[in-house]
């Protein structure tokens, strides 16, 4: 009995052993960092503990809330829109028709493409005056004035959420369609006999027996989405104003342009408390769904 | 879960790590083994210049290495917008190089914060430091210190399609007020007046400097008539539609691109988008003159500046310092990467700057050119103006709200 015991430790190892060097080792390192008072000229020497300090001077900095603030908007509006439209896509494509399988993989171009590109695209397409997106509604007449689509604070967040709900779109659609596939035929078979319509079938079957995934997709969309960086870099650098600042682009910003890497370490950690909490409920959610067994 | 989450500051260590190593293969350490035995290594160098600037750079350090037997220099290249974080990882992970190429406006704060040399006692007694202009020589100090010196220097001017200013029959302006006035008569549908890069970055507070200095204010002088007066101007340009609200957004290379498609007639960039200008439109007829002035011509400095690490190998640094700034050679450099000189003797001494029909608009610009600060905390002084630049070009706030919260932080930030 013992001697498996052992056993069993020895071959999770190095896993556990490639799991502290690698994630836990940094996870305590920042958490320390932010209660020091580190910036360039300390970093290698002696660092006071001032404790929570930083945290304090965090909640005075007017970017710190818009920042959380931001993000949750961010978070909460991409994954909405990618869940439905992504759903709706599955649901089509589990037509069946000819080509459909072709077509659900030329889908995922979208999401395959590196981020940093896909936000340069889309910061060309939404520039005001030159822009595409523009010159076309324009052209159609759904609008008579550019859109500043980039350039006004109260416009420029939701314009970084459209090009994310894009980007997200295929990841929802796919994992999705697996679960609609899994469904079972003769439900749908014995419904159908007993009259009931599409739309019946769609939120008295489908919903219902679709809930676990959706839960899951909507949890690994969010903590996917909410640690945004590249696509906000790239497209606005947090701006204008602090419009679109979120709390990744703020630690960055703090550490990298400010070096105040205690502050920077604060404000990530913000980001890790929020997104650890979140993946609790999807872990729980996960163990509920299948029996314990999974963590 | 936990491998998605780790935060920004984490990375520092895992970059440490990776740099370090790199810099280790080279055989170099910390270079203090070198301290005290005089001419006996190697000096590591961190450079970021890229193209036509990288090889002929390169070449440089592999003619010092074959002039003598004591010195090897070893060229790194960092990118640009990575030097200061991988000079933070070397702080961090014991890993700096000898010697460093910084943008100016970094110079004063990395000084302030003990990681460069003071190098006063080196350049007191050398010859060549009364050659210096004052405004780069200016960019490199601190608390009256030398922390380096200035390499190869820019400035702002204004570039202007001299097909569009002939068709509207306008000369290009000299004064704020003819900018206004020829922007709003070049403006139509399809073309922009005129353009700055008002970005939440250092690029916006760099292209927001020259209009600053122009009414007699400054970084610590913002909330004054001559303050508010730069905001309502920009404002003006925006309200007459001849600025367009994409500046809000938008880098020196996006101007540089409108402006060679020529949608844009006139627009403030540096001499280091000539080249861009003319592979992307060789069609393109442009010229180059000072930024429009209230009060005075003014303009900003930017450019980089070498500096020696703290208690690295000081005595190699220097020796190959003063090789490299040798009047020819120098001279050979600056004008074979089309960069201004920081040294007065050679810019007016030679008639390459003042011969190039586009090199030569930025000679007058030169003179005017203000180091930003400096100022060791520049980068949240930096931010400050961004933010007044913006909020006013947003209508968030009005010029003269946005400079009493821009003058009321920058007296916190100074207080610290």
């Amino acid at each position: 009995m013992i001697v498996k015991k052992i056993e069993g430790y020895v071959f999770v190892l190095p896993a556990v052993l490639f799991m502290i060097i690698l994630i836990g080792y940094p996870l305590v390192y920042n958490v320390v960092l932010s209660f020091q008072d580190v910036d360039l000229s300390n970093l290698a020497g002696d660092r006071n503990a001032v404790g929570l300090d930083n945290y304090r001077e965090l909640m005075n900095r007017d970017a710190f809330g818009l920042s959380v603030w931001n993000t949750l908007v961010y978070t909460v509006g991409s994954v909405f829109f990618q869940m439905v439209i992504g759903f709706l896509l599955a649901l089509y494509f589990s037509m069946k028709f000819r080509f459909a399988g072709y077509l659900r993989g030329i889908m995922m171009i979208s999401w395959l493409i590196p981020l940093t590109v896909t936000a340069l695209l889309f910061r060309f397409m939404m520039g005001s005056s030159e822009g595409i997106f523009n010159q076309m509604l324009m052209s159609v007449g759904i609008i008579d004035s550019a859109i500043p689509w980039l350039s006004s604070p109260e416009v420029a967040l939701w314009s970084i959420i459209i090009a994310n709900i894009w980007v997200g779109i295929p990841f929802n659609m796919l994992l999705l369609s697996t679960g609609l596939s899994s469904l079972p035929e003769d439900v749908f078979e014995s419904a159908s006999l007993d009259g009931a319509n599409g739309f019946q079938k769609l939120v008295h079957i489908t919903l219902p027996m679709l809930k676990p995934v959706i839960l899951i997709v909507m949890m690994l969309g969010f903590i996917y989405t909410f640690k945004v960086f590249d696509l906000v870099f790239v497209m606005t650098g947090g701006g204008p104003l602090n419009s679109t600042e979120v709390l990744s682009t703020l630690a960055y910003r703090l550490s990298f342009n400010e070096f105040n890497f205690s502050l920077g370490a604060a404000a990530a950690n913000v980001l890790f408390l929020i997104l650890l909490v979140v993946s609790l409920v999807y872990l729980w959610i996960m163990q509920k769904d299948e029996g314990g067994d999974k963590i | 879960m936990f491998k998605k989450t780790m935060g920004v500051g984490s990375l520092i260590l895992l970059l440490g790590a990776c740099s370090g190593e790199s810099i280790d293969e080279m055989g170099n350490t910390e270079g203090e083994t070198d301290v005290e035995g005089g001419n006996s290594g190697e000096v590591t160098l961190w450079y970021y210049f890229t193209g036509n600037q990288e090889d002929l750079f390169v070449e440089l350090i592999e003619e010092y290495n074959d002039s003598q037997d004591e010195v090897e220099v070893v060229g790194e290249y960092i990118p640009f917008p990575d030097i200061a974080q991988q000079l933070s990882v070397g702080i961090a992970g014991g890993n700096l190089p000898d010697l460093v190429f910084l943008d100016n406006v970094d110079n004063a704060s990395f000084a302030a914060m003990d990681v460069l040399e003071d190098m006063t006692p080196l350049v007191e007694d050398w010859e060549e430091l009364e050659h210096f202009y004052e405004g780069p020589l200016q960019s490199a100090m601190h608390d009256g210190k030398h922390y380096g010196l200035p390499f190869a220097s820019n400035a702002l001017g204004l570039y202007y399609n001299e097909e569009l200013l002939n068709e509207a029959g306008v000369e290009p302006p000299e004064t704020w007020d003819e900018l206004r006035e020829y922007a709003e008569m070049l403006t139509n549908d399809h073309i922009q007046g005129f353009a700055m890069s008002a970005v939440r970055s250092e690029e916006g507070a760099f292209q927001f400097y020259p209009f600053l200095k122009s009414t007699g204010a400054d970084y610590d002088r913002l909330n004054t008539e001559e303050g508010i007066r730069s905001l309502e101007f920009l404002k003006s340009l925006m309200d007459d539609g001849s600025m367009s609200s994409d500046v809000l957004n938008a880098t020196q290379d996006d101007l540089a691109r409108q402006f060679a498609q020529e949608n844009l007639a006139m627009m403030i960039n540096g001499p280091w988008n000539i080249d861009r200008l003319t592979s992307e439109n060789p069609d393109l007829e442009f010229g180059i003159t000072q930024i429009p002035r209230d009060e005075e011509h003014a303009s900003v400095l930017g450019g980089e500046n070498l500096a020696i690490i703290r208690d690295s190998n000081v005595e190699d640094s220097w020796e190959f310092f003063q090789w490299l700034f040798e009047p020819e050679r120098y001279e050979q450099y600056t004008a074979d990467t089309g960069v201004f000189p920081a040294r007065q003797d050679i810019l007016e001494g030679s008639d390459f700057w003042s011969e190039d029909p586009y090199l030569s608009g930025f000679v007058p610009i030169m003179e005017d050119a203000h180091p930003r600060g400096p100022s060791p905390e520049w980068p949240q002084i930096s931010e400050v103006l961004q933010l007044a630049l913006q909020e006013v070009l947003t209508d968030s706030s009005t010029p003269e709200e946005a400079m009493e919260n821009a003058e009321n932080q920058i007296d916190d930030i100074s207080g610290e």
